[in-house]
């Protein structure tokens, strides 16, 4: 079915890559996330630096290292707004797992995503994760908030 | 083409940058005179999500707690990606608030549609990286 691609609305091909996306987190696969993001990837990460530009497998891989087994890694309230080549999505995530250092995760954060068709495909051009911020003079993470 | 892209990129520019002219002059009604409806706003402070208008005003009454009028809230670095109705922007923003010492930088990405001719804010996420 070589014309499926060419007739499939946007979104479902979005939702789709997203799924592949999410899959490749949760199985903590680095190739499989970086494959997805374009060369000039632009990330806002939810801990510093303020920005990185350029897939970063080494960073993933490091996060990665750092959790034991599987990530529980669930989408919630995925909005997705696109045209013909591009397109920008959010929804919240629900990040879950046991960590090597013996803690259990249990967070939900923003993601924000900005999409670009290339040659056909959907790629993430850039990436925006974060946690809200106690303005209480602290600055502590807000990491206890549920939806 | 090229030239079409290039007006549509300098329009949402210039939406942008009047919209934080606005929120240096608190001027709530020109903030929000570009927004969907049902914008999904992330701030920097809790909640996790304010969604509609009516919750995104209240996002702008808490930061004039701590940002005084004329103080910096502006553009540093600033990229747009935009197809015929579809865009998003990319922004690193300056900023100062009370509780911080000088300035601070923060992240900001925005998703744009075009309705009836007219570009228009969906969603905004605002952000500073968490340290713990």
């Amino acid at each position: 079915m070589p014309n499926q691609t060419l007739t499939e609305p946007a979104e479902a091909q979005i939702r789709s890559m997203i799924d592949s996306w999410t899959q490749a987190m949760r199985a903590k696969d680095a190739a499989g996330v970086v494959a997805h993001q374009t060369q000039d990837f632009v990330q806002f990460d939810f801990a510093p630096p303020l920005q990185t530009v350029g897939p970063n497998s080494k960073g993933l891989q490091d996060w990665f290292a750092t959790w034991r087994g599987e990530i529980g890694y669930e989408i919630a309230d995925l909005h997705i707004i696109a045209n013909d080549g591009i397109a920008f999505c959010y929804a919240l995530i629900h990040l879950t797992g046991s960590r090597t250092d013996g803690s259990q995760s249990d967070v939900w954060f923003r993601n924000t995503l900005g999409l670009r068709k290339i040659g056909g495909v959907w790629k993430i051009a850039h990436g925006h994760e974060s946690v809200p911020l106690h303005m209480d003079g602290s600055f502590r993470a807000a990491i206890d908030l549920k939806p | 083409m090229m030239q079409q892209a290039e007006t549509t990129e300098r329009q949402i520019r210039t939406l942008i940058e009047s919209w934080a002219a606005a929120v240096r002059r608190h001027d709530l009604p020109a903030i929000m005179a570009h927004h969907e409806q049902d914008i999904v706003m992330f701030d920097v402070p809790p909640p996790l999500q304010s969604r509609g208008m009516d919750a995104y005003r209240k996002t702008w009454d808490l930061f004039f707690k701590y940002h005084k009028p004329s103080q910096t809230f502006d553009i540093e670095e600033l990229e747009i990606t935009a197809g015929e109705d579809v865009a998003f922007a990319v922004a690193i923003m300056r900023c100062v608030a009370s509780q911080a010492p000088g300035w601070f930088p923060f992240r900001l990405t925005i998703g744009l549609r075009k309705i009836d001719g007219d570009w228009r804010i969906a969603h905004e996420h605002h952000s500073v990286p968490a340290e713990d």
